[in-house]
């Protein structure tokens, strides 16, 4: 098995400050830079012109990426009033643009490409008229990741140059110290800025919650002072260390924890003056999900949805348990390293399962990917809702662990466009990556993962009602039915076995994440859906050319996976085409 | 989806053996049901929890939820 540290070795020996395609400069020790795919009401633009050269879509796109980005001035971006009207105006331009590309003789998936950039338009156009995160969101400040998000992106919007401490070979080399502090001696002007360009905000739950995440950056920038913090990227959890950093590195870290934690004082003292609504409301979301997210789902439909999940969910749940009635129950391993040595074998076992099934094609980097995320033990006192869950088998987390197979696969092949080698903006990939990987929680259970451990099937309703709970109350936010108070308390609620907590730290970031982004929060529920119809779509059109049910699983899932992270409406358009 | 964010939890409230099945549970639930007869499900689903919360008391020894 060749060592994933060396492959990443090798991904980080340069540590780049990367302005490019990306939706943000960061420091880029992953050159793990995702696809994305777009595509096709473009058919219907510009019917009239001559056919246009994917070529000059390939050309506009990179020209886009580099608008997309804000005037950034030693680590310190401009996201004024009037950086931002600016912007708004060369948006017009880039739709102008991209109107007079005529993408007719194209490819479906060229066609698809379109539509993906016209997506990334609307999502900017929303940000500038409707979301304004870096006007009504204090959280759009926190730049600080220690760890790599398992999705193709950061989850929320948040402010440039993002600081992707993962990203960083440790001990750092004497540039990367000097860029380092740079970015990290930026934050305190960047925090200063912030507090001028929210002066007008009034969304008070953004700012009731909005002070979570600069404590979070004080107390992680104060443990890597004191000790050694854990990041986390591709090859699993790591720990690094100031120790041989730069006195001037070393002093940008202390100015910018206490910047951090000045700033959620801050945040913390206005909350009670800023009274109004956060949520976006059901037409603006409607927007997003049709023009953005290229759902095929409205809100209430999305509510109906995430409802009949939940209900399916729970109901499933105590027929599970009745079913299960006469099975010895799961006994929970208490000792560290042995948690870990099972947490691996298990990992193991759905790795082989899914190669075995032809849900995923066999290669070293996914068995890799997969296993070095294995959940490890958390002690009973420090435990949340995934956590339970995972006490008792880490299977049902270690599935929707699929993720990181998922961009492994973005990091080592080749992706079919240069628009899909690149990730998507806006959290457009929500439903693809958040829902696909909830699905395989069910579908690792349906192709038997538990069939030695029929309790472990009752995890797995568990995290599907847990996930609809949550997304239905992320839903009433967004239509300022509820307040995040009242969605923790509905998420906590609905969730099975009483593993949910809603003052726990888990469910405050998760319903602030949701309402933030618009979008996320059903997504887990709702990908998962859309990938069940294509699963459905493949079977009826399998019925007319039959074939051997391994064989069918295989072709389904390598035609779905094709398309890369992409809106799951634009995998459908095109997916069945690979199977016949 | 995150898990990195790791809370304290009030002990009373986490069942984490509470893989058993609830016996009580299914039966009384499908009793309650069953109790409204055929008509529309919306008809039932107005009138069954009333049955459930009369019967949701504690288990007489001997019933099979008392070696729960």
């Amino acid at each position: 098995m060749p060592s994933l540290r060396l492959s990443l070795s090798k991904l980080f020996r340069r540590v780049t400050l990367v302005a490019n395609v990306d939706m943000k400069p960061r420091i880029l020790c992953l050159a793990l830079l995702a696809p994305l795919a777009f595509v096709a009401t473009a058919t219907a633009l510009a019917a009239d012109a001559p056919a246009s050269s994917y070529q000059q879509l390939a050309a506009l796109f990179t020209d886009w990426r580099a608008f997309n980005h804000p005037a950034i001035d030693k680590g310190r971006p401009d996201y004024s009033a009037a950086a931002m009207t600016k912007k708004a105006k060369g948006l017009a331009a880039f739709r102008a643009r991209l109107k007079a590309i005529n993408p007719r003789d194209w490819s479906i998936e060229q066609k698809n490409d379109y539509r993906v950039v016209e997506a990334e338009m609307n999502g900017l156009d929303f940000f500038l008229r409707i979301l304004k995160p870096w006007q009504r969101d204090p959280t759009f400040y926190a730049t600080v990741f220690p760890e790599m998000s398992d999705v193709p992106a950061h989850e929320g919007p948040s402010a440039e140059p993002n600081i992707d401490l993962f990203a960083c070979k440790f001990p750092l080399s004497s540039e990367d110290d000097a860029r380092l502090a740079d970015l990290i001696g930026a934050i305190p002007a960047l925090l200063a800025d912030a507090k001028i360009n929210l002066a007008g905000s009034t969304a008070h739950d953004l700012w009731a919650y909005g002070d979570r995440a600069f404590a979070d950056q004080a107390d992680f920038l104060a443990q890597w002072q004191k000790g050694d913090p854990q990041v986390r990227d591709l090859g699993g959890p790591r720990k690094i260390s100031l120790e041989g950093a730069s006195p001037p590195l070393k002093a940008a870290v202390e100015k910018a924890r206490v910047a951090s934690a000045d700033f959620a004082a801050w945040v913390k003292a206005e909350a009670p003056k800023r009274q109004g609504p956060s949520g976006v409301g059901k037409a603006n979301y409607d927007w997003w999900l049709i023009n953005v997210m290229l759902s095929p789902l409205t809100y209430d439909q999305q509510i109906s949805l995430l409802e009949r999940e939940l209900d399916r969910s729970l109901a499933s749940l105590r027929l599970e348990e009745a079913r299960n009635r006469d099975k010895p129950p799961i006994t929970p391993i208490d000792d560290p390293a042995a948690y870990a040595a099972m947490s691996r074998a298990h990992a193991e076992k759905l790795y082989r399962l899914w190669v075995d099934t032809g849900t995923i094609a066999d290669k070293p980097y996914a068995h890799d990917a997969l296993l070095a995320q294995a959940p490890t033990y958390v002690p009973l006192a420090d435990r949340n809702f995934f956590s339970h869950v995972t006490a008792l088998d880490p299977l049902p987390l270690s599935s929707h662990q699929f993720h990181w197979i998922e961009l492994a696969r973005l990091a080592n092949e080749t992706q079919s466009t240069p628009i899909r080698s690149q990730r998507p903006l806006f959290n457009m990939y929500a439903d693809r990556s958040e829902g696909f990987a909830t699905a395989m929680e069910e579908i690792a259970m349906q192709e038997g993962i538990y069939d030695d451990e029929p309790h472990g099937r009752e995890l797995v309703w568990a995290m599907l009602a847990n996930r609809a709970a949550r997304g239905l109350a992320s839903l009433r936010v967004q239509n300022n039915e509820m307040t995040l108070d009242e969605a923790g308390k509905f998420h906590a609620g609905w969730t099975p076995r009483g593993w949910s907590d809603a003052k726990s730290k888990l469910v405050g970031f998760e319903q602030l994440l949701y309402l933030r982004q618009p979008g996320y929060g059903p997504s887990y529920v709702v990908g998962k859906a859309q990938l069940d119809k294509m699963i459905a779509r493949a079977s009826h059109q399998a019925q007319e050319q039959p074939r051997e049910t391994k064989f069918f699983t295989r072709q389904t899932f390598s035609a779905i996976w094709a398309s890369g992270i992409v809106p799951p409406s634009i995998i459908d358009s095109e997916f069945l085409d690979r199977l016949k | 989806m995150t898990t990195r964010k790791c809370s304290r939890v009030r002990r009373s409230n986490v069942k984490p053996l509470a893989h058993v099945a609830d016996r009580l549970f299914t039966r009384q639930t499908f009793a309650a049901i069953w109790a409204s007869g055929i008509v529309p499900p919306s008809i039932i689903d107005s009138e069954f929890l009333d049955r459930l919360r009369v019967k949701a008391r504690p288990a007489p020894r001997g019933s099979v939820n008392s070696k729960l």
